[in-house]
């Protein structure tokens, strides 16, 4: 879009400040730094509405939106796994959100490790969990920043340096979530995930209107690139299952997913939201899948590097044709930039939660009050999220994998809630030695450039281990019919 | 004399006798109905209890989730195939779509059918902390 940069500025100044409104209108509130509960959780609960959105435009990023097409534009049809792999996470949620709920409004949990705390009572489960959840945290939003700066570069043209851009977004964030908490950062994903919706829906349209949708996309695939309408071959298909194990469970178990168990105000608003949440793939991984399949058509030949840029180019071939589409390629953009900002700030959020929580308030300074555990947890997100920054400015030459991991170290977390939720003969020590060796596993693998074995993703292979170790050693240890029976306690939902 | 003491006691005697059965038989009632009311109660106990519902008991939703997950994965189409095309799509991806749509709507079934543990954060929220 080039040329138009300053009318993107403006949308985009005009867009930050409408949701600074937004949230100070609907969230912020005196004494919401005063307790935990309300500044993380949005005190008593959210309703399926907010509930809902904040779901939805946590789940689905920025990436979906630029990646999942460009991805398509790739691999073809076989990319159709985008939309069964995230209704994937409500099943992971069916697996424990039920009882995790339940138990979360008994104790008043804040963060999953208060969880791993009351189920296990072990310290160095609890810091290894808090530690693995908060580095893969950092990686997710890590790289929500560095896509902040590059839909800016497309919504702007250029005309906001990135390095601004990423800046005043990221202050933004900041500022409404220091404001609202949990209910600031639910109002401002709703805003973000309307908006995406419309951006999305817009695109397809006018996709359609502009590039003559799918009409004669199969027969062209068919004589020009026959592999990306064919059926996969096996090893495709069993990477295909594997991902949804990664994304099923890990998406399921992200801290602020876990969170949003926590902060739903009824079951019934949880039961809801988690309903809907099962169409919302066809709406949007889906709609974005059927941009990807045209533009196979519309802009063929381009190789890797180029085929990253599609969304740019269809969106550039669109807005050239009218002042409407124009003006719709705008709100696309700046969809795009609020479905990162949505992600962003709720892993902003559980960073923050986790940091205050689970790092001071449990071995800094355990008598803190909950006043300070808020405020020093603020001080610690933002802290954090400067020095993501400076990372993502000066991305390291060696060792880039460590940024990478995400889901494959995240996942190792999931037997400490899908199994310690059930059983109480789940021992503390294997669950840690399982945590620890499917973590290495995991990290081994994609440090080595091993992604997948035979298909299978590192991370499952790893959690595969894990969740051996977990049961094999729990059967072996020895019980002790006193601790069973506070589990037993604990675990009773009858 | 005594035969008339006999026709006179004769009353007293029998409704001494009735009493004594409404005594007892108000006794046996009212044990019967403590008895009876309570185990009521504690079937509807029970019966509450049994309104608790959690996904993760129901045993066969799984294998049925794991089977239509597996379906929406192409496997049982050949490798490089595509014809026939349905409308504008493969076949193969046609019975994914549909497989998805199946497990949308089978989720959705599960949620409403077999999730129900409110009652659980309601009895305990008073013991919070």
């Amino acid at each position: 879009m080039t040329g138009v940069g300053y009318r993107g500025v403006i949308i985009l100044v005009l867009y930050a400040v409408f949701l600074l409104v937004m949230v100070t209108v609907t969230s912020a509130k005196k004494g919401l730094g005063s307790s935990m509960k309300k500044f993380y959780l949005g005190g008593e609960g959210l309703g399926a509405f907010l509930l809902f959105f904040t779901l939805y435009a946590t789940q689905y990023s920025g990436n979906t939106v630029v990646g999942y097409p460009a991805k398509t534009y790739r691999v073809g049809f076989s990319y159709y796994q985008s939309v069964p792999f995230f209704i994937m996470i409500i099943v992971g949620y069916l697996l424990f959100a039920p009882r995790l709920h339940v138990l979360a409004k008994r104790h008043n949990f804040v963060t999953p490790a208060d969880w791993l705390h009351k189920r296990f009572n072990y310290k160095p489960i609890t810091i290894l969990g808090t530690i693995l959840m908060a580095y893969g945290l950092s990686n997710y939003l890590l790289e929500q920043l560095v896509a902040i700066g590059q839909a800016i570069t497309g919504l702007t043209a250029g005309a906001i340096p990135y390095q601004y851009g990423v800046i005043f977004l990221v202050i933004i964030m900041l500022i409404y979530e220091s404001l609202g908490g949990m209910k600031g950062v639910a109002v401002a994903d709703a805003t973000n995930g309307i908006v995406l919706l419309i951006g999305v829906f817009g695109f397809l349209i006018l996709s359609i209107v502009t590039f003559g949708g799918l009409g004669g996309s199969a027969e062209y695939m068919i004589q020009n690139v026959p592999e990306k309408i064919g059926v996969p071959d096996t090893l495709t298909l069993v990477n295909w299952a594997s991902i949804y194990i990664l994304v099923g469970v890990g998406a399921a178990v992200y801290p602020h997913a876990i969170q949003r168990i926590y902060a739903a105000d009824s079951e019934n608003s949880l039961k809801k939201s988690l309903k809907r949440m099962a169409w919302m793939p066809f709406f949007t991984s889906g709609v974005v899948f059927i941009i990807g399949i045209m533009s196979i058509k519309a802009f063929p030949g381009l190789d890797k590097g180029q085929s990253e840029q599609i969304v740019g180019m269809m969106a550039n071939a669109i807005a050239s044709k009218s002042a409407i589409n124009y003006w719709l390629m705008m709100i696309l953009y700046t969809g795009i930039v609020g479905a990162i900002m949505s992600t962003a700030d709720s892993v902003i959020l559980a960073l923050s939660s986790l940091l205050s929580n689970d790092i001071y308030g449990r071995f800094i300074n355990e008598k803190a009050t909950e006043k300070q555990k808020v405020k020093w947890g603020k001080i610690a997100g933002i802290f954090i999220v400067f020095i993501l920054l400076i990372l993502a400015w000066n991305p390291p030459g060696t060792l880039y994998e460590i940024f990478v991991l995400k889901f494959e170290i995240l996942l190792q977390v999931a037997p400490a809630f899908l199994i310690g939720l059930y059983w109480n003969k789940l021992e503390r020590k294997s669950v840690l030695a399982g945590m620890i060796a499917g973590a290495v596993i995991a990290s081994t693998l994609t440090f080595i450039g091993m992604k997948t074995i035979l298909g299978i993703h590192g991370g499952v292979i790893g959690l595969a281990v894990n969740i051996v170790i977990c049961v094999v050693g729990s059967k072996l240890a020895k019980s002790n019919k006193k601790e069973e029976e506070s589990i037993d306690k604990l675990l009773n939902v009858n | 004399m005594n035969d008339i003491l006999t026709k006179n006691l004769k009353p007293f005697k029998s409704k001494g006798f009735i009493f004594g059965i409404y005594i007892a038989t108000y006794t046996i009632v009212s044990k019967l109905n403590f008895y009876v009311v309570r185990k009521k109660s504690l079937k509807e106990e029970e019966k509450m209890k049994k309104e608790v519902k959690e996904p993760i008991k129901v045993k066969w939703i799984w294998p049925v989730i794991a089977i239509i997950s597996l379906l929406t994965i192409p496997w049982l189409f050949p490798v490089g195939s595509y014809y026939p095309i349905v409308g504008g799509f493969p076949l193969w991806m046609v019975v994914s779509v549909l497989a998805t749509i199946v497990l949308a709507i089978f989720l959705n079934f599960v949620v409403d059918k077999f999730w129900d543990m409110e009652q659980l954060v309601e009895e305990d929220s008073d013991q919070i902390n």
